[in-house]
């Protein structure tokens, strides 16, 4: 039997897994362009719900507190994440294990167990929900991932440019601004912009935390749905999701990029 | 010239004790996860053992009753779905899943990092706005039933949407790159002269198949699966907006008990039943799997 | 005698693994100084704890007779050329060598001459703007050399520089490094597991083993009269022989081998009558012919070529001195026209040396 005959019928339903991953995707593009607001039916092409969209102040709104979370989440844990990494990656102490154990959870643990535990305790040290309250649970999430990525790329270093920093003159502080973040930028650049991504699409988290007035795009999006079904949802979404795809796939980019 | 002074001296106070510098890099993480992650589950787990006060708050009374609720049919139905729904889910996603993962890692390198990318792509992107695209496929008038009128197939549109059959899809499609990842990372790791070796001895595909690759890929077949199960026994959008009142899941229990009914400690003791779920299989898996290795490997 | 480093009883364990045993050494100004070893012998920790990154369990460090038990890599006057070459990619050339420079705050005027000087010391001109990637394995090399070299240290310290070379790159880097080290006149000390690389370069070599030093010499010294079984071995070829002492006579001790060949060593008063002795003999100190040459002092047994190996330059045999004793003998190709002074396998022949090419071994 020759490789390609068992490859054969595996390539046919490969192409049909990616099929499944990317057709709803594709329909959903497709029917944010079409006159028809209830119909499945194709009419005519038209950028009209696009133009309802960004004429809309209540989803200009919402996009602008997404912004405003994702950035600062954003930033926050890129800093935390990377020093986290550095720090395990560079120190043996005791208890490791267990710090890497506890970073482990907030990546298993339940969407709605984070979402629901948070809203308990903002309520009960009786702080107001609202745009802080999903910055720091986001900030919470976005942690474990920033430190994966960034080890993941301190773990492709070259030890020795550290010693040969220190060798030819550079104290601690010096060589981690000088050389071990030069190398890192790359796995930096990627980490911040998959906590962007991912703190700008959270729905389950925010949805507890937000409070009344602090609405983001994703919950925007889900107060439409559950209205039902319209092309401008559509639109939304298709902006949405093309807009991550492209910040993924330079993130992408750079994991892969040697200094 | 004073700050710099100061930095030496930190520098070498950090130096003598570099325990301390460990700990000061870590603390901002240990601050965060500790105040914002660990606590708050703490709090959760509290709650769940006090009496309810009326309008949504609660009182400072211990009582098991949150908890002893579960045995009525009506939450054991919604625990059992959960259960059924997450490990089906899981089951379907090891049938779809391994021989992709498979074929992306016999690929050239060159396209076997494009498959793994367009793989990787949707878990980055929005879980509301993926599930969001199914119910333009499965709802009434939606294109499903659409085409199956067009081609004559049926004549009344079918119920897809608000279904278990719904869920399931919808779960499946949500998660499938958590399966593909791991099973790729194992598979990959294969030793092909191990699979010439069995055609040697013998073996047709699929002993070979069964004998040689799928034990040799356990790794990545457990944590595939827990990476899946996980996730599934805790959804909540997919059986919100497939599932809706029909058909609820855990989640969707807790988030009603946040929401409209405003029992917290009730709330509070079905996430806790389904974050134990989560430890449990976590455990079970870690058991299975042997330790720190595996661990790594689910990442 | 002014020394640049001091090791004064200098131990390193990682937990029980001793890399580093009790080591004391003293490395004189200027000197271009090796540690020998096989992997694993000690000789990189060695270097790195002269150059900061280890500390040492016991024992002190001197550079410039100041103790640099508190001092990190960055406070001493020590720089190294490591292994991987260590060359910073996000920087160019000249990066690289500015990046010590600017540590030491060198004004930008002055900087820029240094570099020009470092560049052209290794002979990169006009490489200052290219990254290390771009560069070959050789040229990489003198990067790191170059950005160690332009901070003029007291001491250079290279770990196996040549390693990632090829054997012909690697033999002409030898003979640069050689004479770069006499017209800089810094300290070198370098690590090697290459005895010929060693024996070439170095002005003294200190040979290593399991943490501990065993030698401390010129190559000479460490070639003809190796102190221990295991410099004997490691460096170049040597026939072993263990036997008992007879006595002692005149000038000469007369030692019965296991293998019952009596032979003749020079006179060592450390042993008496009985005593167990170890020695060995280089395989070039031999003569074979008919019969021994009848020298004083000259040690004549009768064997048979065992096994002969055609080098060209030189021919190798293997001579069976008794059932159990073998020795191997390296003799120049002395073959000229009409002449045909060599031994075929199973020939009788006679095997001399002169006593004092014997060796007596410590433990």
């Amino acid at each position: 039997m020759k490789r390609g005959d068992y490859l054969k019928p595996l390539d046919w339903f490969t192409s049909a897994g990616y099929l499944f991953l990317y057709l709803p995707i594709c329909i959903l593009i497709a029917f944010s362009f079409n006159t028809s607001r209830f119909s499945v039916v194709w009419e005519r092409f038209t950028w009209e719900w696009y133009g309802r969209l960004i004429r809309d102040p209540l989803v200009l709104d919402a996009l602008k507190n997404s912004v405003i979370v994702a950035i600062v989440a954003m930033i926050l844990s890129t800093i935390i994440g990377t020093l986290t990494a550095y720090g395990l990656y560079r120190y043996r102490f005791r208890g490791k294990s267990v710090f890497d154990g506890i970073l482990f959870l907030p990546i298993v643990t339940p969407e709605i167990v984070v979402g629901i535990s948070l809203v308990i305790f903002f309520v009960m040290i009786k702080y107001n929900l609202g745009l802080t309250t999903i910055i720091i649970a986001h900030v919470a999430f976005d942690i474990p991932f920033v430190m994966l990525i960034v080890r993941a790329r301190l773990q492709g270093m070259d030890r020795t440019l550290e010693e040969a920093s220190m060798d030819l003159g550079a104290d601690e502080w010096t060589t981690f601004f000088k050389v071990t973040i030069p190398q890192l930028l790359p796995g930096i650049i990627a980490a911040a912009l998959l906590a962007f991504t991912l703190s700008f699409d959270d729905f389950v988290i925010t949805f507890f935390v937000a409070g009344v007035g602090a609405t983001t795009l994703p919950l925007k999006i889900y107060s439409m749905v559950r209205l039902g079904v319209s092309p401008k949802i559509n639109a939304l979404s298709a902006l949405i999701v093309l807009f991550s795809i492209s910040l993924i796939t330079v993130a992408d980019r750079l994991q892969r990029m040697r200094v | 010239m004073e700050r710099i002074g100061l930095r030496i001296r930190l520098l070498k106070f950090f130096n003598r004790h570099p325990h301390t510098k460990a700990f000061g890099i870590l603390l901002p993480c240990m601050f965060w996860i500790g105040v914002f992650f660990l606590l708050p589950l703490v709090f959760m787990a509290t709650y769940s053992f006090l009496e309810r006060a009326l309008y949504g708050g609660v009182q400072l009374i211990f009582t098991w009753e949150n908890y002893t609720r579960f045995v009525d049919p009506l939450y054991l139905k919604i625990l059992l779905r959960s259960f059924r729904i997450s490990f089906l889910t899981t089951v379907i996603l090891l049938i779809i899943g391994y021989p992709m993962a498979y074929r992306i890692a016999m690929a050239d390198k060159r396209w076997r990092n494009i498959l793994l990318f367009l793989v990787v792509l949707p878990f980055w992107t929005s879980d509301l706005i993926r599930t969001y695209a199914w119910m333009l496929i499965l709802r009434d008038t939606g294109l499903l039933n659409f085409l199956l009128q067009y081609l004559h197939v049926i004549k009344k549109p079918l119920t897809l949407l608000y279904t278990e059959g719904a869920i399931l899809l919808g779960l499946a499609y949500v998660y499938l790159p958590f399966m593909v990842l791991p099973l790729y990372a194992s598979i990959e790791k294969l030793d092909r002269s191990l699979l010439e070796a069995a055609e040697d001895l013998g073996a047709t595909p699929f002993w070979r198949f069964l004998k040689v690759t799928v034990p040799l890929t356990k790794s990545g077949i457990l944590a595939g699966s827990l990476l899946v199960f996980i996730p599934s026994v805790g959804a909540f959008i997919v059986p919100d907006l497939l599932g809706g009142a029909k058909a609820m899941m855990i989640g969707n229990l807790v988030q009603l008990q946040f929401g409209p009914s405003r029992n917290w400690p009730f709330g509070s003791a079905a996430s806790f039943i389904l974050m134990t779920i989560v430890l449990l299989a976590v455990f079970t898996y870690l058991r299975f799997a042997g330790g720190k290795e595996a661990m790594e490997e689910a990442r | 005698m002014e020394f640049t480093v001091e090791l004064n009883r200098v131990t390193k364990k990682f937990g029980d693994v001793v890399a580093a045993d009790n080591v004391s050494l003293q490395i004189g100004r200027g000197e271009f100084f090796s540690l020998l070893g096989p992997s694993g012998c000690g000789k990189t920790t060695t270097l790195r704890l002269i150059a900061g990154f280890e500390e040492p369990t016991e024992g002190e460090i001197f550079i410039n007779n100041e103790n640099v038990r508190d001092k990190r890599p960055y406070e001493r006057d020590v720089n190294t050329v490591f292994q991987s070459y260590a060359l910073f990619p996000h920087l160019t050339v000249a990066g690289n060598i500015a990046f010590g420079l600017e540590r030491k705050k060198t004004p930008r005027h002055e900087m820029g001459r240094l570099i020009e000087e470092a560049l052209d010391l290794v002979r990169l001109k006009g490489m200052g703007d290219r990254y290390p990637r771009q560069l070959s394995g050789g040229q990489q090399q003198r990067v790191a050399l170059a950005r160690a070299l332009v901070l003029k240290p007291e001491v250079l310290l290279l770990d196996e520089p040549l390693g990632a070379l090829d054997l012909k790159l690697r033999k002409e880097m030898q003979l640069e490094l050689k004479s770069l080290q006499e017209k800089v006149g810094i300290t070198f000390i370098y690590v090697t597991h290459d005895q010929e690389e060693a024996l070439t370069m170095s002005d003294r070599i200190a040979v290593m083993e399991r943490g501990r030093l065993e030698q401390v010499g010129t190559p000479e010294e460490i070639y003809e009269f190796p102190k221990t079984r295991f410099v004997a071995d490691f460096i170049g070829v040597s026939n072993f022989f263990s036997g008992q002492v007879i006595r002692a006579e005149g000038e000469t001790l007369l030692v019965r081998t296991d293998g019952n060949l009596d032979v003749t060593l020079p006179l060592d008063h450390g042993f008496t009558e009985g005593q167990r002795v170890q020695f060995s003999i280089r395989p070039e100190k031999f003569s074979v012919g008919p019969q021994g040459k009848g020298r004083d002092g000259e040690n004549e047994l009768v064997g048979e070529i065992a096994n002969r190996i055609y080098l060209g330059g030189s021919i190798h045999y293997v001579i069976a001195l008794s059932a159990e004793e073998k020795v191997t003998v390296f003799l120049k190709n002395e073959r000229t026209a009409g002449q045909q002074p060599s031994f075929s396998v199973g020939e009788r022949v006679t095997v001399s040396w002169h006593r004092d090419d014997s060796v007596i071994l410590g433990d």
